[in-house]
């Protein structure tokens, strides 16, 4: 395996492909990836710099934690102040801004909170500590749902009634629509690859129909990346505007069946908030009605404090692809990775951390 | 988050539905629950704690066959122009 990542690491092939690029781009392209590990991989292999100038990547909101809106954040803050609470949570979520506090705060001044591997260590929690209530601050996109589902479902078996779901899960295709319908910028989309490992290449297809729009699902090392770019421009050449598939070594048409009938069997799919973005129809997952008992929105009712913005912080234009992370004041000085001011400089995955991390100052 | 990595699973466990997973420099355990037919020296994706699916790795391959192939025709191009 080693030396097949070598291959999709190579120089030559690298260059081989920019050059392709170059010589077929057919005027401006502005492509959007949507994938946090794609945000991480663009800026990690310094891939703008195989582009010729007429190709702009501009990232998109495609980081979980990134776009968990503050609301969110400040509800899991809230009920880590309950006594007998314990929460638990992915680490990348502990350090994102609420509106007066964060999780890592929180711990600090004595919450019960705990990072966890897979969702499963939620429900060995719950298991573990009868007696206390165990909320698991659930983020994500399609990859995650599917984990999150087994937890549950698992805990319905064991026959726990303390264990509890505060659901920030979202689906990509409604916020990849919605940035169009807002007048976004965008040519094309880079699509995210273990997204579609669950979901399979057909929830973009209303996408490259509707907006005509090349999408192409992309893998995370260099050579995927750029190959896939080769594929957008050469349908962007040819006048195409289709769904097709680079990362072909782990993306299936049909996708993931069994994870998709998890997700289905747990979830519904509702109304939700996305930072930067607002409210976009039907682009959440909530627990479905017959699992309510599992629902920490329905079962753990508390009061949440009013929402408040960072001031200065733009992140919520550059989820939407509309600035760069240079171009917010707060950048490199008021918010860095060590002491972030925004959701996007948290998680390795956001375009700030990613640009703070592997681009110049 | 979605930084799923490709592992070789080295054991698998019915019972618990899990499987050993090797990256090379740490062996995890994750649970088997989220996929189907995988087998002892798959190469997998694991995110989260779950493993995802398998990856082809004769896909992979073949794409890196192709890629050297097609710098291998570019170069022998550019010599016949020279």
């Amino acid at each position: 395996m080693v030396k097949i990542i070598e291959g999709f690491r190579s120089d030559s092939i690298c260059l081989r492909l920019s050059e392709l690029i170059a010589a077929q781009t057919p005027g401006p392209l502005t492509i959007m990836e949507v994938c946090g590990g794609h945000t991480a991989a663009l800026y990690r292999y310094g891939i703008q710099s195989f582009l010729p100038p007429a190709i702009r990547m501009v990232s998109g909101p495609g980081c979980p934690v990134c776009v968990s809106d503050v609301r969110f954040v400040d509800h899991v803050i809230a009920l880590a102040r309950l006594e007998d609470v314990i929460i638990a949570t992915y680490g990348d979520l502990m350090r994102v801004p609420g509106s007066s506090s964060s999780l890592e705060r929180e711990k600090a001044a004595g919450a019960d909170i705990r990072t966890v591997w897979s969702a499963l260590d939620a429900t060995a929690l719950a298991k573990e500590f009868p007696r206390r209530r165990v909320v698991f601050a659930a983020i994500g996109f399609e990859t995650t749902i599917p984990g999150t589902a087994i937890a549950v479902l698992e805990a319905k078996r064991l026959g726990l009634d303390n264990l509890f779901v505060l659901s920030s899960h979202k689906i990509m295709p409604p916020a990849m629509s919605a940035l169009i319908d807002s007048g976004a910028q965008i040519d094309a989309y880079l699509c995210p690859g273990h997204v579609s490992v669950v979901t399979g290449s057909s929830i973009y297809e209303p996408i490259a129909a509707r907006y005509h729009k090349p999408c192409v699902i992309s893998g995370f090392e260099p050579v995927d990346i750029l190959l896939s770019i080769l594929m957008i421009v050469r349908q962007a050449a040819e006048g195409r505007s289709g769904v097709e598939i680079q990362y072909t070594r782990a993306v299936k048409p049909e996708g993931n069946s069994r994870a998709q009938a998890l997700i289905a069997e747990v979830f519904t799919p509702r109304d939700d908030h996305w930072r930067g973005l607002g409210i976009i129809s039907q682009s959440g997952m909530a627990l479905c009605d017959g699992l309510r008992q599992f629902d920490a929105e329905r079962e753990l009712t508390i009061e949440i404090e009013e929402p408040q913005a960072t001031e200065g912080c733009i992140c919520a234009l550059i989820l939407r692809g509309g600035k760069q992370p240079r171009d917010c004041p707060l950048y490199g000085n008021m918010c860095t990775p060590s002491t972030p001011a925004g959701a996007c400089m948290v998680s390795s995955e956001g375009a700030c951390a990613s640009a703070f991390r592997y681009g110049a100052l | 988050m979605c930084l799923g990595i490709p592992g070789r699973i080295i054991s698998i466990d019915t019972v618990n539905k899990t499987a050993r997973v090797d990256f090379g420099e740490v062996v995890v355990t994750a649970s088997t629950l989220a996929t189907d037919g995988c087998g002892i020296g798959d190469y997998v994706l694991v995110h989260s704690g779950y493993i995802l699916n398998r990856i082809d790795i004769d896909d992979a391959r073949d794409t890196i066959r192709m890629l050297e192939e097609l710098g291998r025709k570019q170069q022998g191009m550019n010599g016949e122009d020279n």
